[in-house]
């Protein structure tokens, strides 16, 4: 006999997600233990769902996406922004720039050593500080890059596909992507809260900002 | 909350096209699995999203602060692809996936291949919702947006959804 009314297809849907209320589900499983149309129903739904997990990922074609940004149209200018483009600061502030550096061109052919050579050379001294500062600090930013990965990266037991669920059903953007799975917008802490009933494991958990 | 795409899309909206750029390099490969496992087809797809992106840049200037940009460009995307589907369905039957072609994504695996195969023959409203939660992993709320029903009724087409797939796929797992 059959126990309890068919329940509906969202409560089923929560039943196998995990979400329903521990009331609920005990009263669910009761009526799948006597019902075979709706246990065979959720068994499918559950192997429908084993199979879009291991889905991967597609990637753009690396020529389709240089032809998006190669072929751009003009924006709209009239409600672009505060309606100022770049390309108009740019154009506004060239000639200025211009006449400053002929300034400072002809103060250094003089040999001269005032404010204003002083300034020049500040400018320059600023300017060319750049790349020795990124040469020197190679290796800081190496080993920063180093610990900024591993601060983005956990590691739980797998599978991939799993772990993306039950990210998923607390709310995180999980995506399995091949041996890892990568989890948009979310902290260290708010993925360890998520997978607190998970082991330690082997399969990477990637945050990507 | 805040968008993390925030910064990107303030200077894309007042013309910056490097900023866009970045926001493409960021998107473009969620939206085109949107679009291929939606449509089947890797050329569509790409028509797809190129769209999407070109109207997404035009649109920028009217795109409100405060909404996601996210889900605005994925909702974007799924418009393109129902046009897409439109003018594909005036023109030809949806043109078959060459696995010969080393840049098809779509023929780099067998069992994509399988599974877009089932997911062809779902429902198209039924196919949206299990791409956008299961493949994407887009929550509840997002779903509804993006498809314009109720949550409820996005629980049930992704129910509805994976029930048949499996059917399709001719696969069903012991009840637990």
């Amino acid at each position: 006999m059959v126990t309890g009314t068919h329940p509906e297809d969202f409560d089923l849907f929560d039943y196998v997600e995990g979400d329903l209320p521990a009331r609920r589900r005990a009263e669910v499983e009761a009526h799948l233990a006597s019902c075979a149309r709706c246990a065979e129903q959720v068994a499918l739904v559950q192997a429908g769902r084993d199979a879009l997990l291991q889905s991967q990922p597609l990637e753009l074609p690396a020529r389709r996406r240089d032809t998006i940004v190669r072929n751009l149209p003009a924006q709209p200018k009239e409600t672009r922004g505060w309606g100022i483009s770049l390309k108009h600061v740019v154009a506004a502030l060239t000639p200025v720039a211009v006449v400053a550096l002929v300034v400072v061109a002809l103060v250094n052919i003089d040999g001269s050593n005032d404010e204003e050579g002083a300034a020049g050379g500040g400018a320059d001294t600023a300017e060319l500080s750049a790349p020795t500062g990124d040469s020197e600090g190679a290796g800081e930013a190496l080993q920063k890059g180093r610990k900024d990965e591993s601060r983005r990266t956990l590691l739980f037991d797998g599978p991939p596909g799993a772990v993306a669920l039950q990210l998923r059903r607390k709310g995180l953007a999980a995506t399995a992507v091949g041996d890892h799975v990568e989890v948009r917008n979310a902290s260290r802490a708010e993925v360890r809260r998520a997978l607190a009933s998970r082991r330690d494991g082997s399969v990477r958990i990637v945050i990507v900002p | 909350m805040d968008d993390p795409d925030g910064p990107l899309v303030e200077r894309a909206q007042k013309g910056d096209r490097r900023a866009f750029e970045q926001l493409v390099e960021r998107h473009q490969h969620r939206l085109y699995t949107l679009a291929g496992r939606l449509l089947g087809s890797a050329d569509e797809a790409g028509d797809a999203v190129q769209e999407a992106f070109i109207r997404a840049w035009l649109a920028l200037p009217s795109f409100r602060r405060g909404a996601r940009f996210s889900t605005w460009l994925h909702r974007i995307c799924v418009n393109a692809v129902h046009d897409q589907r439109t003018k594909a369905r005036r023109a030809d039957p949806a043109p078959e996936i060459d696995p010969t072609d080393p840049q098809d994504a779509f023929a780099r695996e067998e069992l994509s291949r399988e599974l877009q195969q089932a997911l062809d023959q779902l429902d198209e409203d039924y196919r949206a919702a299990v791409v956008l939660y299961d493949v994407l992993g887009c929550s509840y709320a997002e779903v509804a947006e993006l498809t314009g029903v109720a949550e409820g009724t996005v629980k049930s087409r992704i129910f509805r959804g994976r029930a048949r797939l499996a059917e399709i796929l001719g696969t069903t797992r012991e009840p637990e």
